[in-house]
């Protein structure tokens, strides 16, 4: 099923200068584009609450949920179920199809997970509220179908619900005991769609929205902040009416958010939208690149609780003998990774970091096409319209008589005027990280053309020149580009789609308020779950 | 009290009921089909092409031999069994856009994910998006009547192991019908949940009366628990927007599918068909492709996940669901197109399909590299003939079972022309593609190397349609069917 939102998604098409999100003076050349939700020169009007469509959980949701609901530690969910397409958060619901390969592995996934949890005296315990008195104590069955009923549902189930579960009891005992009622009752309950999917409910608002109940609130909060159903505690809360008011959600949220769950929740959303989730190189290199950038964004969001355009601009970096050889910067001589600074080495912030460098490559070399597209693509949040079909994009320019060097290759590009409105977009920003491999290793020729140096001189089109990732930084930070992308990228991770028109007021609001509070990533979230329409949402048609 | 198992009742898809007096009718049914075998389909698919860029595919895989007694090249050395009940069919090509329009099953310049959808559809596609539904899915239309399966769509490799490919994703190759457009199907590829899909509510050969009821019982149990979650979702419906009723709809619609196929009744395990025996669990899923200072890294856990042994399963378990009619179209799609399936410890090349058919870049201890590639395709031919030669030895009314069957093996690409990039001879070609047909059902012909130059393959995928009963004259944009094949 294809979203009309993801139909209305801003592409561009690469006729003319890309608009830059930069508040300014109205450029007559440039009018306001109205379809692009992220332009900063649209007249302002009130945020609305988003649309959002029914979504099933990710594998990764279910994984976290069944952890909490049944203490399953055997990942059943990521092995049994297959996974999802990261566009680049594994949320997006327009690419959620329904499947007999998913539901007969849903089932699968039920009915192995509560035989292995019934199997446990430990773990059925921790679930039960009671202990049967024998085989036809349907007291006790109503017990636990209520109290796991409402963890599963998270939200508490009515008699006639509990009832008609209970009525499972009947078919267990034709040859079962009291326990296969109970595990009838849970494999019912885990397949239940409130808990495969996530069904918001609530009442209409007079202005033809619905304003979420406690539950579907404290739902939604607890997906987007620690990526799992809401537990016990957070549902009590909901139910004495702690989230009652917008102050009241910002302050659970915090809560949640400073978890370890919650800390482990930012650093997912900074590895699937940076690029890092599963990096191309061996083993234990992957695990040092991970470990450097995961540093670096858990000392700016948690640590420090810095401007997030530290991000960016940070002088050191987190990295072992190892990886401080490969990028070239003095050893420490000690065991494991440290902090150490890049001296004047032209790194600086993540884009200098191997994990982001290993993005936008081409067979087994750098892509400035594709490094560029990823960089307008990430962090601009830009659409690139894809190649027409008459043209190949499967091979990197050809080597000619006349194009030896890398950089002649590429003008290739810019020599057919319907190539180069879109490559100029991109190739200039990847030529101005060329000096850094797709390990992020430091390079100043071609490998194989020792005659062909490699300058670093790069070009954010409409923006500026710059030299390497540190230039670039300091272009984006002076810019101030990255507010309105990283705030948009936010959205759809807590969306699960691609921001539409109607989306553009909240967007623009919550990249002011970012901007105004001193651009602190967990303030930013917690603008967002605080936000009046976050406990709205408006029913896609 | 509701009563939440319905032990006498199926419920259809749309929410209707069935009685008794249907479920004999289908017994009916297969008790007929034992008697007047009915008719197979059956669509194999490798992800490659038919040689590298330095390669002769006249060497390594077009027979020399036109006719009958056709030479086996090395690429197609495996059949060597089941040979005599083969086709080849050669010189097949799909058109390419020219000047920026595509022609009528046709595709567009670029090579990968571009030309599988008029490849498998015969509609033409300017941007590699399926138009028309495939042909498992309009044999399984045709031929499926009362079966469980409808149509089995099947994949053995697990991934597509490159940047951050997930089990079960990559290019789909499987679509169905859906209104006015087409649906992807997402196929199987884990050869347990497949076991268990086809054979979960088969009773096992040699058990205690005690033991065949705690089956039944537990084949009862899932049943009640999958009716009453269909009977949720149909409620929860009520609460919902339209948007979010849709989606409700096409789940409940596989839950109540799947409820279907728990209550189905196995057929009687007699004759050929016989419970297999359980695969248990399924190889470990390998990493994603990783690079090290510029070389592809070849570990035996990088991009394989024990692929060999699961064709192996896969082919066994596909040849008992059609023995034991429980399916009569199949899609088994070995490879995905342009394949990373690391080949090192399927054929001891240290490098992966795709590069194989790339001059054997990686291909660290093969120097042969005009023979790289056909090493790669053999090792399909060896599942491919295993399989065949299984629906062979299957007896039935008619012959045997292949012999009631059309059965065809489909590539990625050919061997020629890159329009992409102007080289004469590339693997990102769909000149010179090649088809393999087996089965006797409709008059088909095995045996014969057929030299069908300019003929879309679709015209081989149309011939093998009309063999097993479907009447029309075109598939998508593509008519006639390939001459002397049946």
């Amino acid at each position: 099923m294809r979203s009309a939102l993801a139909l209305a998604l801003f592409t561009t098409a690469c006729t003319g200068e890309i608009r830059i999100p930069v508040p300014g003076a109205a450029d007559p050349l440039n009018p306001v584009d109205p379809s692009n939700p992220l332009d900063p020169l649209q007249p302002e009007t009130p945020a609305l609450p988003a649309v959002v469509e029914l979504r099933r959980l990710t594998r990764g949701e279910l994984d976290l949920t069944l952890m909490e609901l049944v203490g399953d530690t055997s990942h059943a969910a990521l092995t049994l179920l297959p996974g999802e397409e990261l566009t680049p958060f594994d949320n997006d619901y327009a690419k959620q199809q329904a499947s007999a390969v998913w539901v007969e592995a849903a089932e699968r996934l039920v009915e192995q997970v509560v035989g292995e949890t019934l199997a446990s005296p430990a773990r059925t315990a921790r679930i039960m509220p009671c202990t049967p008195t024998g085989n036809d104590d349907v007291v006790c069955l109503a017990q636990f179908t209520k109290s796991f009923g409402r963890r599963a549902l998270h939200r508490p189930l009515s008699d006639e619900e509990v009832t008609e579960l209970t009525s499972l009891h009947a078919l267990a005992r034709q040859r079962g005991t009291i326990m296969t009622s109970v595990s009838l009752v849970m494999k019912r309950l885990l397949l239940d769609p409130e808990l495969l999917f996530r069904v918001e409910t609530g009442t209409a608002t007079a202005d033809g929205a619905v304003a979420l109940d406690a539950y579907a609130l404290a739902s939604r909060l607890s997906f987007f902040v620690l990526g799992r159903a809401p537990d016990t505690s957070l549902l009590d809360v909901a139910a004495a009416g702690g989230l009652s008011t917008p102050h009241q959600v910002r302050e659970v949220a915090r809560g949640l958010l400073d978890s370890s769950e919650g800390r482990a929740r930012v650093e997912v959303f900074h590895a699937m939208w940076l690029g890092y989730l599963s990096l191309p190189h061996d083993a234990m290199f992957n695990q040092r690149a991970a470990t450097e950038t995961s540093a670096l964004v858990r000392k700016v969001v948690f640590e420090d609780k810095a401007d997030y355009r530290t991000l960016l601009t940070f002088s050191k970096t987190f990295v072992d003998d190892t990886m401080a050889a490969h990028y070239g910067l003095t050893p420490a001589g000690t065991a494991g990774p440290h902090w150490l600074d890049y001296g004047a080495t032209g790194r600086q912030g993540i884009l200098s970091h191997a994990a982001l460098l290993s993005n936008g490559t081409k067979q087994t070399d750098t892509s400035p096409t594709l490094r560029g597209k990823w960089i307008r693509n990430r962090l601009f949040c830009q659409e690139i319209a894809p190649p027409p079909p008459n043209v190949t994009a499967d091979e990197p320019p050809p080597e000619t008589a006349g194009a030896v060097c890398k950089k002649q290759r590429y003008a290739a590009h810019d020599e057919v005027q319907s190539c180069a409105g879109c490559h100029l977009q991109m190739d200039p920003i990847g030529f101005g990280l060329e000096q850094f491999d797709r390990t992020g290793r430091f390079r100043s020729a071609e490998a194989a053309h020792p005659e062909c140096a490699i300058t670093g001189e790069g070009k954010l089109a409409g923006i500026g020149d710059f030299v390497g990732p540190k230039g670039l930084s300091d272009l984006m930070v002076e810019k101030n580009t990255l507010d309105q992308c990283l705030v948009t990228q936010v959205f759809r991770f807590g969306t699960g789609r691609r921001e539409a028109p109607a989306d553009g007021a909240l967007l623009r609001e919550l990249s002011r308020s970012f901007a105004a509070k001193g651009r602190r990533f967990d303030e930013l979230v917690l603008d967002y779950v605080s936000h009046p329409t976050f406990a709205q949402k408006k029913e896609a048609l | 009290m509701k009563t939440l198992s319905r032990r006498t009742l199926l419920r259809g898809a749309g929410g209707f009921a069935l009685g008794l007096p249907l479920l004999e009718a289908m017994f009916d049914n297969r008790a007929f089909a034992q008697a007047a075998a009915p008719k197979r389909y059956l669509l194999g698919f490798a992800g490659c092409s038919l040689g590298g860029y330095d390669g002769n595919i006249a060497q390594t895989f077009v027979p020399t031999t036109v006719g009958a007694n056709y030479d086996l090249k090395a690429a197609l050395a495996n059949l060597a069994p089941v040979k005599p009940l083969v086709s080849v069919v050669t010189g097949l090509r799909i058109p390419w856009a020219v000047n920026g329009v595509v022609p009528a099953g046709g595709k567009a310049v670029q090579f990968h994910y571009y030309q599988v959808a008029p490849l498998l559809t015969g509609m033409r596609s300017t941007d590699g998006d399926f138009e028309g539904p495939t042909t498992e899915h309009l044999a399984g239309d045709l031929l499926g009547g009362n079966t469980t399966f409808r149509t089995l769509v099947t994949r053995v490799q697990v991934s597509s192991y490159v940047d951050a490919a997930q089990p079960g994703t990559g290019q789909s190759i499987s679509y169905r019908r859906n209104g006015t457009s087409v649906q992807s199907v997402p196929p199987r590829y884990s050869p347990q949940q497949l076991f268990q899909a086809l054979f979960g509510n088969f009773t096992s050969t040699g058990l205690t009366p005690d033991q065949v009821a705690e089956q039944a019982w537990r084949v009862e149990q899932r049943k009640s628990v999958l009716d009453s979650v269909g009977d949720r979702m149909t409620r929860l419906k009520t609460r919902l927007g339209v948007a979010d009723q849709r989606r409700v709809d096409a789940h409940l619609a596989e839950f109540r599918e799947l409820e279907q196929r728990v209550a189905a009744i196995p057929p009687p395990m007699v004759g050929t068909c016989l419970k297999p025996m359980d695969p248990g669990a399924d190889p470990a899923v390998g990493g994603n492709q990783q690079t090290n200072d510029g070389n592809i890294t070849y570990s035996q856990n990088l991009g394989y996940s024990g692929e060999d042994a699961r064709a192996r399963v896969m082919c066994d378990l596909i040849h008992m669901a059609i023995a034991c009619d429980l399916t009569r179209s199949v899609l088994l799609q070995f490879t995905n197109s342009q394949s990373f399936l690391n080949m090192s410890s399927i054929s001891g090349q240290r490098s992966d399909l795709h590069e194989l058919s790339h001059g054997g870049f990686g291909n660290l201890n093969d120097p042969d590299t005009t023979q790289a590639l056909a090493k790669g395709i053999n090792w399909h031919m060896k599942h491919w003939a295993y399989l065949l030669g299984k629906l062979r030895d299957t007896p039935e009314a008619g012959g045997n079972v292949l012999s009631n069957m059309a059965a065809v093996f489909s590539f990625e690409g050919g061997h020629g022309f890159d329009p992409a990039d102007g080289r004469m001879v590339s693997a990102h070609s769909t000149e010179n593609m090649a088809m393999l047909v087996a089965g006797g059902a409709g008059g088909l012909r095995g045996g014969q190397h057929i030299r069908a130059v300019g003929a879309h393959p679709a015209q081989v995928l149309l011939t093998a349609l009309r063999a097993v009963g479907y009447t029309s004259t075109s598939l998508g944009e593509v008519s006639g069917e390939i001459p002397g094949l049946r």
